[in-house]
């Protein structure tokens, strides 16, 4: 999952940045590598790709600031239900 | 007039004077004092001055929205300097061509723009000499001599008082660069008379007061982010500025909201919308709003309905005017517990009336005869609160204002706005579209504003983007691209079709509606229309698929 995803926001949301290479752990909105539509478009992404439906109140900044956060945050979410 | 204005440069240490414990800005996580603030700025400015700034130098501000931004403006302001913001999110390309436009002397900036900085600052030395500037807030120093920079850490070793620059009103303050997206960023040049009429009078249009918390939505080199940055300073209310993450996530931003109480709040309508979408507001406590501002764009009436049912108890206002002139115009809409049925769904929110000492001219366009007092034209604006001029373009500067002799022999100057507007038969105006986004398809004059109104009156519809594409031999096409919100109903496009035909005469209804569940956005949030335009892909009805991400 993390790799998957972690590729999605390289090519697909922060793609043509001068091919530097993401971490899991890099923070994805303080220095705003996505925009607001990049999120839209990855929580489409994890909606489609996992079949599930995140809930209003779990898009928070917390959840989503890097993509190991995600992964917790799908893993624990997938655990809980 | 500029007997009595205070400075700009002033405002920091006259609110620390009664205030001095009392927060000036804050975020989700700290918080910077009247009295703090006022320390911190005067020991930049002693950086600045001491290391060759001159009043009038220009000093370039590239920060993310942060606690370090009212550090830089009030000190940039404190030292006699002029500010120039820019967007941190620029490519090199764009903070060179700003630079040098304006022969930034100084950059005050953070250390996770570093690499745009040096970028920048490669493309100024090699296409030009003399053009470079020193740079404020980097960790390390530069391996070439030439650039000096100083971390933030090295403010410690100044002093903290500052002796008030000798300025006069028409100094200039602050140079705002457009987003220039049709052409090269034009700056608009804001002296310390416009910015203290614009504090002074939003100041008062709003009765904003020292026990008020401005929520300061716009990033810093958006012009409405002057309400928090020039406004709360004047009467010692405190702003949150509100970091970037929090304009992505409304969860978090309607939290935010409640946890640091803000009373006044001022965005773009997206931002609104957005909490009202998926900002949980029915578990928020919003007790303290007590007013809310919006500008930039049209809120689509249907919405701001909504948003009023959501928060009842505070007052909505529709806030107008372009960069150029601050502000001009305001409309104020009651509570929704005062005033349940003021709007209707299919009419747009006037822009109101003139604010004080500013006069509205109606100016006739595409007219055959002259007519003394035209209901529609373009507005032309002659205000305190607006701007020298653009910055180094005598071809706009010549164009952009209209000189006029009133009845009684003064003269004036009144600025363009490019606005297409109607005075109704009470006085209030309301924004018909752009002069530019006028259009004539087979000998119809179409307002591509008014589509777009009628669209949005749909519930199912939440915004949309109306264009006309050259489309040969036919003359123009219209194309609407609609944003249909996962709050609202599923639409297919003949459904959107079948709406407009309803609504609209023949030569009006869009040929092509393309559906769509996200917009793209400019830095700021509003509706990129020539990103749109540039990106849709007509044959299979979609934007962004030709979009090289």
């Amino acid at each position: 999952m993390r790799s998957e995803l972690l590729a999605f926001v390289q090519t697909e949301l922060i793609g043509g940045k001068d091919g530097e290479s993401l971490s899991v752990e890099d923070d994805l909105l303080t220095d705003e590598l996505i925009d607001s539509m990049g999120v839209m478009r990855l929580i489409a992404f994890i909606e489609e790709t996992y079949h599930c439906k995140i809930p209003v109140q779990d898009v928070t900044i917390e959840n989503f600031v890097s993509v190991d956060a995600i992964c917790r945050y799908l893993e624990k979410s997938d655990s809980e239900g | 007039m500029t007997s009595s204005i205070q400075f700009l440069s002033r405002f920091i240490d006259a609110s620390a004077q009664r205030f001095s414990e009392r927060v000036a800005y804050q975020d989700h996580n700290e918080t910077i004092s009247y009295g703090a603030l006022s320390d911190r700025t005067s020991q930049l400015a002693n950086l600045l001055k001491s290391n060759g700034l001159e009043k009038g130098d220009r000093v370039g501000i590239l920060l993310r929205r942060n606690l370090l931004s009212p550090i830089a403006v009030h000190a940039v302001l404190k030292s006699g300097g002029v500010f120039v913001p820019i967007d941190p999110s620029s490519p090199p390309q764009r903070i060179a061509t700003i630079a040098r436009d304006c022969q930034i002397r100084f950059l005050v900036t953070e250390n996770s723009s570093a690499e745009s900085v040096k970028a920048a600052l490669k493309i100024l030395q090699t296409t030009s000499s003399d053009t470079d500037f020193d740079v404020v807030g980097l960790k390390n120093k530069f391996e070439t001599t030439s650039v000096k920079n100083f971390a933030w850490e090295e403010l410690a070793e100044f002093s903290k008082s500052f002796p008030p620059a000798n300025l006069s009103g028409s100094d200039l303050a602050y140079v705002m660069y457009t987003s220039g997206s049709t052409g090269p960023p034009k700056g608009i040049r804001h002296t310390h008379s416009s910015g203290y009429h614009y504090a002074l009078f939003s100041a008062t249009t709003y009765g904003i007061r020292s026990d008020d918390c401005i929520g300061s939505h716009s990033p810093l080199h958006f012009d409405m982010s002057t309400l928090g940055y020039l406004t709360a300073p004047l009467v010692g209310a405190a702003t949150t500025i509100v970091p970037a993450a929090f304009t992505k996530f409304p969860v978090n931003l309607s939290d935010l909201i409640e946890s640091t109480k803000i009373t006044i709040w001022y965005s773009v309508p997206f931002a609104l919308i957005q909490l009202l979408n998926r900002g949980i507001l029915d578990q928020r406590d919003l007790s303290r709003l007590r007013w809310i501002l919006y500008g930039g764009e049209p809120f689509p009436t249907r919405q701001l309905q909504r948003l009023r049912k959501c928060i009842p108890h505070a007052a909505i206002s529709n806030v107008y005017g372009p960069a150029e002139v601050n502000q001009c115009t305001y409309f104020h809409i009651p509570p929704f517990k005062d005033d349940p049925d003021l709007l209707n769904d299919n009419a747009a929110v006037p822009i109101g009336q003139t604010w004080d000492q500013t006069e509205a001219l109606i100016e006739a366009i595409n007219s055959e005869s002259a007519v003394d007092e035209p209901e529609e034209g373009e507005l032309c604006i002659h205000s305190p609160t607006m701007m020298e001029g653009y910055w180094n373009r005598p071809d706009l500067n010549r164009d952009c204002f209209l000189e006029l002799v009133r009845n009684n022999g003064t003269k004036a100057k009144f600025y363009r706005t490019g606005d297409l507007v109607r005075k109704d038969k009470f006085g209030v105006l309301h924004l018909v579209g752009r002069v530019d986004r006028q259009v004539k398809i087979r000998g119809h004059r179409i307002e591509l504003d008014q589509i777009e109104n009628v669209l949005t009156s749909h519930t199912n519809i939440e915004e949309a983007a109306v264009f006309a594409i050259d489309n040969p031999p036919d003359s123009k096409q219209l194309v609407a691209v609609v944003l249909v919100g996962e709050t609202t109903g599923n639409m297919s496009s003949s459904e959107v079709t079948e709406f407009a035909k309803e609504h609209l005469p023949k030569y009006c209804i869009p040929e092509v509606v393309i559906i769509e569940s996200e917009l793209p956005r400019t830095s700021t949030g509003k509706i990129d229309r020539l990103k749109i335009q540039d990106n849709s892909d007509l044959t299979n009805s979609t934007i962004f698929k030709k979009a090289s991400v």
